[in-house]
């Protein structure tokens, strides 16, 4: 009987594994590379929810001190004539449409609710009459108009 | 580019981009004519970018409109308004915030001088100068001698005397009802109080 030599079944046998290990080792490169490329994107993820959450956080923060308290002003003016009166200033973008006044016993007024601040305003009246509030100071004015001021306090 | 980094960046260049479309104020474009609106905002960029509120230039603008003023002369109450917003923040400092730089402009209309602003930010806590300087510029306006309203404003100043002091001595000065600040009655139900002017005390700076 012939003898039956090992040596090439023994150098298959070991180059079996280090074949297996040659793919093994490919393999886990393309998965460590392919598990970076998902890292890099989850980073850029995480980077642009930052990123977003903090440009909203500075649009949205107030700036500064919280915001200041309101206060309940009320504003009145005695017209018995008139069929309409508005509150006009700086209060409401001197939009005549914002703040009408209520009439009672021939006295007009509203109540709003103001930051402590200095404010000019005026009355309108019948929408063509200005009027400025004969029990507050009288404000410098540009525009040749009545105007009054106020002081909120807190 | 890596991906975190440009993401972020394009995000925040954005943000930051957006920044100018600010100035396009919706009111403006609302009620002014178009050369006026964009004469007002070039003023209001240039405010901006000096860290002066915008917000009372805006106003102006919209009450210059509202009263039916030409185009000229909104733009020249909204520069002249932002020139003394201007001089009332170098008086008083970049702490000063907007309600405070407000009533200072006021008072330098009225004709007081921004030393005077100086001193009183040296008397009194610039978050409590709002109303000494609204005062101020009512006694002023109100045709009150200059140097008599400085000197009683900045001696109550001296003294420490709370806000609702200065609106009594106001209301006492002119003879107004003017007292609708908050815990007082209502304004119109509040008779008219005329006493005379506390002495001053002490010489004028």
């Amino acid at each position: 009987m012939a003898d039956h030599d090992p040596l090439p079944a023994l150098i298959a046998a070991l180059r079996e594994p280090v074949r297996l290990g040659d793919r093994a080792v490919a393999g886990a490169l393309a998965e460590l590379q392919r598990e970076a490329r998902l890292a890099r994107w989850r980073r850029a993820g995480w980077s642009t929810a930052l990123a977003a959450g903090l440009l909203l956080a500075i649009r949205l923060w107030p700036a500064g001190s919280p915001a200041p308290e309101r206060h309940a002003v009320r504003f009145a003016v005695a017209a018995p004539a008139a069929g309409r009166v508005a509150l006009i200033g700086d209060f409401n973008d001197w939009d005549q449409s914002r703040h009408l006044l209520h009439r009672q016993s021939g006295e007009w007024s509203v109540t709003l609710e103001l930051k402590p601040g200095r404010y000019r305003y005026a009355f309108v009246v019948d929408d063509s009459r200005w009027v400025a509030d004969p029990g507050t100071p009288a404000a410098e004015d540009e525009f040749g108009t009545p105007t009054s001021a106020i002081t909120v306090t807190n | 580019m890596r991906p975190a980094l440009g993401c972020s960046a394009l995000l925040l260049a954005a943000g930051l981009g957006a920044a100018p479309l600010e100035a396009q104020d919706p009111r403006l474009a609302a009620r002014l004519p178009t050369g006026t609106r964009l004469a007002v905002e070039r003023l209001l960029d240039s405010a901006r970018a000096s860290g002066l509120p915008t917000e009372p230039l805006v106003r102006k603008a919209l009450e210059g409109e509202s009263k039916g003023a030409d185009s000229a002369r909104i733009v020249s109450a909204v520069a002249t308004l932002g020139r003394y917003l201007g001089q009332a923040r170098q008086a008083l400092g970049t702490g000063a915030d907007e309600a405070t730089l407000v009533a200072g402009a006021a008072a330098l209309r009225a004709g007081a001088q921004p030393a005077r602003l100086r001193a009183l930010d040296s008397l009194r806590a610039r978050e409590r100068l709002a109303v000494p300087l609204s005062v101020l510029a009512d006694l002023l306006t109100s045709g009150v001698e200059p140097e008599r309203a400085w000197t009683t404003v900045r001696e109550m100043a001296t003294q420490g005397a709370p806000d609702a002091d200065f609106l009594e001595l106001r209301e006492r000065l002119m003879g107004t009802r003017q007292g609708q600040a908050p815990g007082l009655p209502p304004a119109a139900e509040r008779p008219p109080t005329a006493a005379p002017l506390p002495a001053p005390h002490g010489p004028s700076p």
